[in-house]
């Protein structure tokens, strides 16, 4: 007990024990960062890939029958088919909806919901990224909601001229 | 007159009330100040002057990324991809080639056909100025900058038989 207290009343070497705090301290500040924009970066990408299929699902699910007669309409079917091939052929993912890329785990794909109606022409993507981070061992696994849809109301003649 | 007569400077001693002057170390804190003040602003333009190479690769990128935009969403190299191009390099003062590659056009146009992929490129390279000598042309270093990003179209080309 008296160790103890004569080393915590010592001040020789305490600007070395303040540098090395101040040293962790920024270390940690800038970790938080880094990481912060990282997942934020995935979020974007992995946001604006799954808008483009939405959007690419809705326009080759079109009924142009209906486009003529000035109405606008899709086939709700073809266009749930057509996201889920996208995913699995253009984003890559497996049938867990897990992305890998260089062999090692990225993220995974959680649909909550996919709603498709035929008129309006509406593809709504419900679902989270979840994703783990560096500070997994204090936050657990990372989940991101989003919520993405595609609508077209273009009745005018378009696609073959 | 022997030497210890002479002082420090021997034989060129410099006249009397600079010496004095030279000697004095009275608003030497000032001197240092203003020393350190012209360190520290030349340094600042140094770093500043580098941050322009930065601001022009985020242009370049960001010049790419909207025309890649324009071209995922048309499905086809057409003219508003050449106008958004010529406007964005109106306004940001870059001048960089754009070529686009890896690109399967269908029906023997410029049309890319839904989830049909393509790259667009942008090369340009960027004068650093070292020093601008009055006497002589600046002295300069070219630095290349290349961006390359890969979209996909989103238009369904529905192509007659």
């Amino acid at each position: 007990m008296g160790n103890f207290k004569r080393i915590m009343n010592n001040q020789k070497g305490d600007a070395f024990v303040f540098i090395l705090i101040l040293v962790f301290f920024i270390l940690t500040l800038a970790a938080i960062l880094i990481e912060y924009f990282r997942m934020e970066s995935l979020y974007q990408q992995v946001e604006y890939v799954l808008q483009r299929g939405v959007n690419d699902s809705v326009e080759y699910a079109m009924l142009d029958e209906y486009r003529r007669d000035g109405y606008s309409r899709i086939d709700s079917a073809l266009a749930e088919e057509t996201l889920y091939e996208y995913l699995h052929e253009s984003m890559g993912l497996n049938p867990e909806m897990d992305k890998y890329a260089n062999g090692q785990w990225v993220y995974e794909l959680e649909i909550e919901s996919l709603e498709a109606t035929d008129d309006p022409p509406r593809l709504t993507l419900k679902g989270a990224l979840k994703t783990r981070s560096i500070f997994g061992f204090l936050t657990g696994e990372v989940r991101l909601p989003f919520t993405i849809s595609s609508v077209n109301n273009r009745i005018e003649k378009g696609g073959s001229e | 007159m022997n030497r210890k007569h002479r002082g420090i400077w021997g034989r060129n001693s410099p006249p009397q009330p600079f010496k004095k002057l030279l000697l004095d170390r009275k608003g030497s804190a000032y001197y240092e100040l203003i020393i350190k003040t012209l360190v520290v602003i030349t340094l600042m333009a140094t770093v500043m002057s580098f941050l322009s190479i930065f601001t022009a690769y985020l242009n370049l990128n960001h010049m790419c990324r909207r025309v890649v935009r324009v071209v995922e969403l048309e499905g086809q190299v057409s003219n508003n991809a050449y106008d958004v191009f010529y406007r964005l390099k109106e306004q940001t003062g870059l001048s960089p080639d754009m070529t686009i590659e890896n690109v399967e056009y269908c029906d023997g146009s410029q049309k890319i056909q839904l989830r049909d992929t393509f790259t667009v490129t942008m090369t340009d390279s960027y004068a650093f100025t070292l020093f601008k000598p009055s006497f002589m042309p600046p002295v300069q270093i070219n630095i290349p900058m290349k961006v390359s990003i890969t979209g996909m179209s989103e238009k369904y080309w529905k192509l007659s038989e």
